[in-house]
């Protein structure tokens, strides 16, 4: 759809108090632009989190389209904007914000998710500017699958609440203990040890060679 | 730019994880093909609106797909009283190894 199209949809779904039949109407329009690369990404981010299956994918997508349809103009396009790359990646952020809500909410008997503990962050390892630039998509997906089932869904589930610069919630840790019967040091240590392998694969199947891990 | 960069970052730039910027998407679209299949709304999407906010009913950890994986042929191996094939033993052995390094 053009930036045109999408703002006109936007702006009659707003206007759904007056003209419910015309918000409808082109609800069902964006839905089906949409729905198939929203359907898409979170099912690629729900397999590679260990945790997929139909119920968990349409509920993030109807979630996210429903408070699409009840808040449209919380949306707008960055003024240099060329085409509908940038509603794609604004409904991205809002499934993947959902997820994690949906997720804190199933594990409810733990504190909220969004409040900030004193657990030290789980950071991310860092590479080589060059090596990082010449990494394929295929060679991660080797990397992925050269770990365990259960360190890869860990490891991924932990970068859906990396938050540069933040803290990592402990409630996030508690809930990957519930969810693989583990510890949170033991979470610690498979993130650890996931992310070494990863710098260890890169450094022995490319030409460059990685930086020291980060603490 | 700064001159490095997290492995998060690489799984992020290329997909991998929810694409959050329009260059993540671009990178997400080259590998990830849109599936054919419909959405489950496809043919009335307005049941989203009447719907309204769902939650999740559950949580399969596809670990929990392994392990149910892994009693149903050791049960089927016990009801026969046969011993454990060498594919079973063989495959419990992979995952601990696996697991443990």
């Amino acid at each position: 759809m053009t930036i045109e199209e999408i703002e006109n949809i936007l702006l009659i779904i707003s206007e759904k108090s007056n003209d419910e039949d015309s918000a409808v109407a082109v609800f069902t329009t964006l839905y089906h632009g949409y729905s198939k690369f929203l359907n898409s990404v979170v099912s690629s981010v729900l397999k590679n989190s260990g945790i997929y299956d139909e119920q968990i994918m349409n509920t993030v997508v109807n979630n996210t389209f429903y408070k699409l349809y009840e808040n449209p103009l919380i949306f707008s396009f960055p003024e240099k904007a060329v085409d509908d790359k940038g509603f794609k990646a604004w409904l991205s952020r809002v499934a993947k914000n959902e997820l994690k809500r949906l997720l804190a909410e199933y594990y409810k008997d733990t504190v909220s998710l969004e409040k900030m503990s004193s657990e030290p962050a789980v950071e991310s390892d860092e590479l080589a500017e060059d090596l990082f630039a010449n990494a394929n998509f295929k060679v991660l997906y080797e990397v992925l699958n050269m770990l365990s089932e259960r360190d890869k869904h860990i490891l991924l589930t932990l970068y859906l609440y990396y938050d540069e610069g933040k803290k990592t919630p402990s409630d996030v840790l508690r809930m990957l203990c519930k969810m693989y019967d583990t510890t949170p040091v033991n979470i610690r240590k498979i993130k650890e040890r996931s992310e070494k392998k990863i710098v260890e694969y890169f450094s022995k199947h490319t030409q460059l060679t990685p930086l020291k891990h980060a603490k | 730019m700064p001159n490095k960069k997290k492995i998060i970052d690489l799984f992020q730039s290329k997909g991998l994880l929810f694409p959050e910027t329009e260059k993540e998407v671009e990178e997400f679209e080259l590998f990830n093909p849109v599936e054919n299949e419909n959405p489950a709304d496809w043919e009335a999407p307005e049941q989203i609106i009447k719907r309204g906010l769902q939650k999740l009913q559950r949580i399969k950890s596809a670990s929990e797909d392994s392990l149910r994986e892994e009693i149903e042929e050791l049960r089927m191996v016990a009801r026969k009283g046969n011993k454990l094939p060498q594919h079973v033993i063989d495959k419990m052995k992979a995952k601990h190894r696996k697991d443990d390094k």
